[in-house]
């Protein structure tokens, strides 16, 4: 479904000193330099899978999925999706891919969205009882009825990306590429937005390549994660592999009945926060189930609760691993 | 659907939104073509001035050359109405990503990009311009055949895609600059070189004013018209059309090859 064997994007950017004087001298001599976005970056998405694409800032996230939607062509590398070579830009892989991208807009800024919807149906060439059907089930996955008649631009971030997303699916597309889709909307936004992606996926069995900053959207979409820094791939594989790979220890969040002394947790782990009569310890993997049992036992205990560390801070530690 | 009913299609959907957008404000409208009626008069008046003392200018009467002028009204005000609206968004186009997502559509992005945009408020300034012409004919008291009817057609629809063609490689130039929103001047500039025919021009300007090709515009149109065009420019005006818009077609293609997104 998705092939890329060898990527790497390089641009040939001007670089210029800072003062005066650089900038006149760089008026007759300009001085380049070639940033190696993404460099040999290679994976494999199959038919129907969900995957988290996961870096910082500059990463090379957002220059892999140009290269996979064909905005972008390689410097090196081949991509195929769906069988096609995407900068080809061919309307037969066009017509079965869709890119969605936080804060920006697809769809036509200055019409109501039911008109926008409409520019959409023409451009991929829609018959009228197919894109019935599916705007009828979009508008009610995503509640849009209250929204058609008015202008894309006069709707609220939230209301414009369940828009957006609409616009994106009328044509059912085989393949989406989500860049940030969650950005900016408000905790029950964000919510929404996953709850109807991982519906459709599962509805449609579209394959999904998914960029965002909040992990949230990862954990509750993607099992699959790659990890890209610096242009290179980090990491491919599960997302409980890479939460076990990356963090030796669990958090035993501990909630007390009355206060203990310090030196209680000797032994049993590393405080890593103290919140009133709440106390998180990190416990190593292989311990923690003898950890809390103690803890049940010799301790005060209301509450004990085991959980993962943050994916935010496995990820860091990824980054800072390499 | 066919290709070509797509086009139109998605076209019309765009071209409606911003007629109902912009006749909401008639006064707007209606001053508009005020305005432009009164720069015609202007520059006809203008004109006069040429004429207080000779018969002709290089060969043009002052009658002929309202036939230019009002051929200049008529590009000026289609670049005013269809082209300069779409290329004064080129650059937020590249800068807000809106190109990306027209680049990843089953659709030709140069004609989405070129041709999206409206400006209703200069629809009526390419009539306005025509009934100056239809002046400055009949007051040059020459008969217009059905043939030089037909050619001023043909030269006139290769006039504008003269112009399509430079809004075109100024759009591949956005892209590739990124910020360019002084492009529009550019076009504007080229238009106004044919206020006057080119005949008017001293010699090393006029002979630029034909290859630029400025001449194209609005002098071989006239000439069509008023019967004076020497016929192998029927077969020169579509070559050079046709192979401006092959040229800006190009430098679009190659610009989009170059084109690295609003944020990579």
């Amino acid at each position: 479904m998705i092939e890329v064997r060898d990527l790497a994007k390089h641009f040939r950017v001007h670089r210029r000193p800072p003062g005066l004087r650089a900038s006149l001298r760089s008026l007759v001599r300009r001085e380049h330099v070639t940033v190696r976005a993404v460099e040999q970056v290679s994976f494999t998405i199959p038919a129907g899978q969900v995957v988290g694409f996961l870096g910082p800032n500059g990463a090379g996230k957002t220059t892999t999925l140009k290269c996979l939607t064909g905005l972008l062509h390689p410097t090196a590398g081949d991509v195929r999706v769906l069988g096609h070579t995407p900068h080809r830009r061919e309307p037969a892989f066009l017509r079965r891919i869709s890119l969605v991208m936080g804060q920006r807009n697809a769809l036509f800024w200055d019409l109501p969205a039911a008109d926008a919807f409409e520019v959409n149906r023409a451009i991929y060439g829609l018959a009228e009882a197919p894109y019935r059907s599916a705007l009828d089930e979009l508008v009610t996955l995503l509640d849009l009825e209250p929204l058609l008649t008015k202008q894309v631009r006069v709707l609220s971030l939230g209301e414009r990306m369940r828009c957006e997303l609409a616009g994106a699916l009328l044509h059912r597309p085989d393949v989406l590429f989500l860049d940030e889709p969650t950005l900016g909307l408000d905790v029950n936004g964000q919510a929404a937005v996953r709850t109807f992606l991982r519906d459709y996926n599962a509805r449609y069995g579209a394959t999904v390549l998914l960029t965002s900053h909040y992990m949230g959207d990862v954990t509750a979409l993607a099992r699959r994660v790659l990890v890209i820094d610096h242009g290179t791939l980090r990491f491919d594989g599960d997302l409980a592999a890479l939460v076990e790979a990356h963090s030796p220890h669990r958090l035993v969040r501990v909630t007390l009945r009355e206060a203990v002394p310090a030196q209680t947790w000797v032994g049993l782990g590393e405080v890593s926060e103290v919140d009133g009569a709440v106390v998180t310890l990190a416990v190593p993997r292989a311990e923690t189930a003898a950890v809390a049992a103690r803890l049940l036992t010799t301790l005060p205990v209301e509450d004990v609760a085991i959980e993962d560390p943050p994916v935010e801070d496995i990820i860091r530690a990824v980054f800072a691993h390499a | 659907m066919s290709g070509w009913s797509r086009h139109a299609r998605v076209l019309a959907i765009c071209w409606r939104a911003a007629v109902a957008g912009e006749v909401e404000y008639r006064l707007n409208f209606f001053s508009n073509v005020a305005l432009s009626a009164f720069w015609m008069v202007w520059a006809a008046a203008g004109a006069s001035v040429y004429f207080r003392f000779t018969g002709t200018v290089a060969g043009w009467t002052q009658a002929e050359v309202l036939v230019v002028i009002g051929l200049f009204f008529t590009l000026n005000g289609l670049r005013q109405a269809l082209l300069q609206p779409n290329l004064e968004r080129m650059t937020d186009y590249v800068r807000l990503g809106t190109l990306d997502f027209l680049l990843t559509k089953p659709f030709d992005a140069q004609l989405l990009v070129s041709l999206r945009q409206v400006r209703v408020n200069n629809l009526l300034d390419p009539v306005l311009g025509l009934a100056l012409t239809t002046v400055g004919v009949v007051l040059s008291g020459r008969g217009v055949s059905v043939v030089a009817l037909a050619a001023f057609g043909l030269l006139l629809g290769c006039a504008v895609l003269l112009l399509y063609a430079l809004t075109v490689l100024l759009m591949a130039l956005a892209v590739v600059l990124v910020a360019a929103e002084e492009l529009g001047r550019v076009s504007y500039a080229f238009v106004e070189l044919s206020r006057f025919p080119v005949e008017l021009y001293r010699n090393p300007v006029q002979a630029v004013l034909t290859v630029v090709p400025v001449a194209f515009l609005t002098t071989y149109p006239a000439a069509a018209l008023l019967g004076r065009l020497d016929p192998y420019l029927l077969v020169i005006a579509p070559a050079v059309a046709v192979g401006a818009v092959v040229v800006a077609t190009l430098a679009w293609r190659r610009s989009l090859h170059s084109y690295s997104g609003a944020s990579a």
